[in-house]
């Protein structure tokens, strides 16, 4: 688990700093530092919107990779070779 | 004939005025009162003639000379020149010895013609080396200067000495829209506390979505701390900016395995 996916997506516009990947309520107390005055979530909230946060990751992943894929078929349908693909997608 | 060499002389021998001058006074150890008063016994009217391989003692300085046929030498180095375990004998200019003190342990002895023998003890001496790692992931989404949980903490041997820190570590960010800067600070208190800056790298982080591309930062510095109380040097990072909508992160996932070292050299 890396909660810090729910605090950078759902708490980022407050300020905070976190040690570590906490596994429970302590190592996520001993770790984050909130400087906003107010927002802190507890562990238990964030646990609570982890499962979400993941899916929203992961559903960003395969929009990107639908998006990749789309434009991979579109330019190998206007004649460019796999080879002309490579070089366009490992280019320097 | 100067310095006749060696005769055995048998009962009844006749003992010539020259048999003395060449076999006893060329071949004996003259003593004088100083070099002055050497160099005007010979030469002169009614006097030897200087001759090569006649030896001297001068009293004022109590050396002993030889003479090569061209000019009297220093026939001994007195042990008394030296003082100490390690001290050397060199030369300050032409024909003139001077003794070289002993430097202290782990110095070198380096030419310097500004030096009052022409050399002089020097060179850099590792006192000592501290370091420390952090394997674990640190994240910030603030623009305050943050410790990110690695430091090394050293305590001088010397007051004199150079404190060299150097460190490494990876950091990225959830998008490009800021500078990640990471910065070395140190002072006499452990752990959050933010010292004085001792050098500060900027990054910027890779802008595409989901690249999150560690990049590797790495520097080093020098600081005169002047004291022998603990310091702590500490890698600390910040956005450059306010824009709270990215996270950097140092280590992520804990991908490398982050340093920070202090060595002291004197």
């Amino acid at each position: 688990m890396r909660i810090v996916e729910v605090l950078a997506r759902r708490y980022k516009n407050y300020e905070w700093s976190l040690d570590g990947t906490p596994l429970s309520e302590d190592e996520y107390e001993a770790g984050i530092i909130w400087y906003s005055k107010t927002g802190k979530p507890t562990w238990s909230e964030l646990v609570a919107q982890y499962d979400d946060v993941m899916a929203e990751i992961e559903s960003e992943k395969t929009a990107v990779q639908a998006a990749k894929q789309t434009a991979y078929e579109k330019l190998k349908a206007i004649g460019l070779t796999e080879d002309e693909l490579k070089a366009l997608i490992w280019r320097k | 004939m100067a310095g006749a060499g060696s005769k055995l002389f048998t009962a009844g021998s006749v003992l010539t005025a020259d048999q003395v001058n060449t076999y006893l006074m060329d071949q004996t150890i003259m003593k004088f009162s100083s070099t002055s008063a050497r160099d005007a016994a010979f030469g002169g009217a009614g006097e030897a003639t200087l001759s090569e391989g006649m030896f001297a003692y001068t009293s004022d300085t109590d050396t002993l000379w030889f003479y090569t046929g061209s000019t009297w030498e220093v026939a001994t180095i007195k042990p008394s020149i030296v003082d100490a375990k390690g001290d050397l004998l060199v030369g300050t200019a032409a024909d003139t010895l001077a003794r070289q003190a002993v430097g202290t342990n782990g110095q070198v002895l380096m030419a310097d013609s500004g030096a009052t023998n022409g050399v002089k003890w020097a060179g850099r001496t590792l006192l000592q080396i501290q370091g420390a790692t952090k394997s674990t992931e640190f994240s910030n989404n603030t623009s305050n200067l943050v410790y990110t949980g690695l430091q090394v903490a050293i305590t001088p041997l010397s007051t004199a000495s150079t404190i060299y820190v150097s460190f490494h570590n990876t950091v990225n960010g959830t998008d490009g829209g800021g500078q990640i800067l990471t910065r070395i600070v140190y002072g006499t208190e452990s752990g959050n506390t933010v010292g004085t800056e001792l050098m500060s790298m900027t990054v910027l982080p890779e802008p595409a979505v989901d690249a999150r591309m560690p990049m590797h930062v790495a520097g080093q510095q020098s600081v005169a701390l002047n004291s022998t109380s603990t310091h702590y040097f500490k890698v600390c990072t910040r956005h450059d900016d306010r824009d709270l909508t990215d996270t950097y992160y140092f280590n992520q996932y804990g991908r490398s395995l982050c340093s920070v070292w202090a060595m002291e050299v004197l």
